[in-house]
């Protein structure tokens, strides 16, 4: 076959391009329900390794820093960081100790949105882990090949 | 600007924390099981009155403790984001740091092979 490495390559993408949808929603699925089923927002985060490198193997080291830019990666971390230490802080705003739970009323039991800080603690967790995890993903990406810091935007 | 919003960022992070360090110090404990309402108190202080003949034992007074305190399903969940939420802050920080000594690591030297990028579009 003569052009066997380009149908290889269309296969490769294609299965990439087939994957990638899934594991973002499979992503969310996790930190979302982490208050209902096993997981939460470390589990949920790290399977963003699994994104990048599926983008990276699929459409090759540009495209991947074309979608996902590192210093915005970055900047999301400390903004997840910080969301999650206000949410400790509200306990003791309201007269509770530090990170209590004091909106654990809302909803009903086994409902989606229930269980208070839990949840939006989950998604804090989880947006700081994807981020933290994409964004050393990209370095090691970078790293091979052969990139400076200074080209990462 | 830039050094401006850091500096006032900064300080904003240090008046929460006096805050915090004043408003939690004359607080009282929380969850020593004094006040709930399914006889753990009582289980603890004399743990052979408690009826494990059965599987779901002590697994059934978990469950229910942690349904009365969180209102979460998940009890790992809910001991990992509310009565141990301070540990789990702490490990989210560890992440920033590895973000931060991974960029210093891997680009202290400059890698000089710049004919190997295998960008295809």
């Amino acid at each position: 076959m003569k052009n066997n490495i380009r149908v290889k390559r269309v296969i490769q993408r294609c299965g990439c391009d087939a994957i990638l949808p899934l594991c973002l929603v499979y992503i969310f699925y996790i930190i979302l329900h982490g208050h209902l089923s096993p997981g939460g927002g470390f589990q949920g985060g790290v399977l963003m390794t699994a994104v990048v490198i599926l983008m990276y193997l699929g459409h090759g080291y540009a495209a991947t820093t074309h979608a996902l830019s590192f210093n915005r990666l970055h900047g999301a971390e400390g903004l997840a960081s910080t969301a999650y230490v206000a949410l400790a802080m509200m306990g003791v705003a309201a007269g509770a100790q530090f990170c209590e739970n004091i909106l654990y009323t809302h909803g009903a039991i086994g409902q989606l949105y229930s269980s208070g800080t839990i949840f939006w603690m989950n998604v804090t967790v989880g947006l700081k882990v994807i981020t933290g995890i994409g964004s050393i993903t990209l370095l090691m990406l970078g790293v091979l090949n052969g990139q400076d810091v200074d080209n990462l935007k | 600007m830039k050094k401006f919003l850091t500096w006032f960022c900064l300080a904003a992070f240090l008046l929460v924390g006096v805050y915090a360090a004043v408003t939690m110090a004359g607080m009282p404990r929380t969850y020593d099981g004094r006040e709930a309402n399914v006889s753990a108190y009582e289980l603890r202080r004399d743990p052979a009155s408690y009826d494990d003949s059965t599987a779901d034992g002590a697994a059934a007074a978990i469950v229910q403790q942690n349904l009365d305190k969180t209102h979460a399903v998940n009890d790992v969940t809910s001991i990992v984001f509310d009565f141990r939420g301070y540990d789990t802050m702490g490990e989210a920080f560890i992440l920033i740091t590895a973000v931060a000594g991974a960029t210093v690591i891997l680009f202290t030297k400059k890698t000089g092979k710049k004919e190997g990028e295998n960008d295809e579009e």
